[in-house]
């Protein structure tokens, strides 16, 4: 959908740009969709959706609520490689790399709750 | 009034950008995918495209390789924003036609000021001074 817009204001906007206690509230509800997409993934390995959690994960590390959480975006980022491989092969995901993949995510959950030296 | 085009599929981006630059007076238009896009630059001649990369229908790629193939487009600015960031992705993403690279997640603060350095000093609507 396309269109055109007058200026606007926003508390929702404010809020993505300016508070770091909703945006670590959003980071953790997508870290949450992302290890939900895995468990997806887990049980019913195609590319349709291993192709929706890599968009998942771009879209989650590019997203404005991400800035300065660089080392977040980092594991991400290795988590969005790794997947593309994947993906590129159409090489199924083993069981071990699932687990592993589980617990990057558990850690970045606990990270996400933890302010890190370059979140501003 | 200046206008720019925003082309991005994510809707936190496309959100923020969109403010960010309506507030401070432009006139903008967004899509969220790169044939949308496309037709909305043919329809509205803007000043400036930003654009994502990694889009459904048409990716970035495909947008800056029509628009600058296309005599009346060709003259725009065009920059991609983009959460690509693999060794080398900045010199492919500017050696096929994009004007201007920026990373994401955007800077809220910096944003402005980036995208006003791209533009012509006569279409900038904000007092900062460019280096």
């Amino acid at each position: 959908m396309t269109k055109i817009l007058p200026p606007v204001d926003s508390d929702d906007i404010l809020k993505m740009i300016e508070d770091d206690d909703y945006k670590e509230t959003i980071i953790y509800k997508r870290l949450t969709e992302i290890e939900n997409g895995i468990k997806i993934l887990k049980n019913n390995y195609d590319q349709e959706n291993i192709s929706s959690l890599i968009t998942m994960i771009h879209n989650f590390r590019g997203s404005p609520i991400m800035f300065g959480r660089n080392s977040l975006i980092q594991v991400a980022q290795q988590l969005e490689v790794s997947l593309k491989q994947h993906f590129d092969q159409n090489k199924p995901i083993a069981p071990d790399e699932y687990d592993e993949i589980q617990k990057l995510i558990i850690l970045m959950k606990e990270e996400s709750l933890t302010k890190d030296a370059s979140h501003k | 009034m200046t206008k720019i085009l925003v082309i991005e599929d994510n809707s936190d981006n496309l959100t923020v950008m969109e403010y960010l630059l309506s507030k401070n007076g432009y006139s903008v238009f967004t899509a969220v995918d790169g044939e949308k896009g496309v037709a909305l630059a043919k329809k509205e001649m803007p000043d400036l495209i930003i654009c994502d990369i990694q889009m459904p229908i048409l990716n970035g790629f495909e947008v800056v390789k029509i628009v600058k193939n296309d005599t009346k487009l060709q003259r725009i600015p065009i920059v991609a924003v983009t959460a690509y960031a693999m060794v080398g992705d900045r010199e492919k993403i500017l050696s096929a036609g994009f004007n201007h690279y920026m990373g994401k997640p955007i800077n809220p603060e910096e944003f402005l000021v980036e995208i006003e350095s791209i533009l012509p000093a006569e279409l900038r609507l904000t007092k900062q001074k460019i280096d």
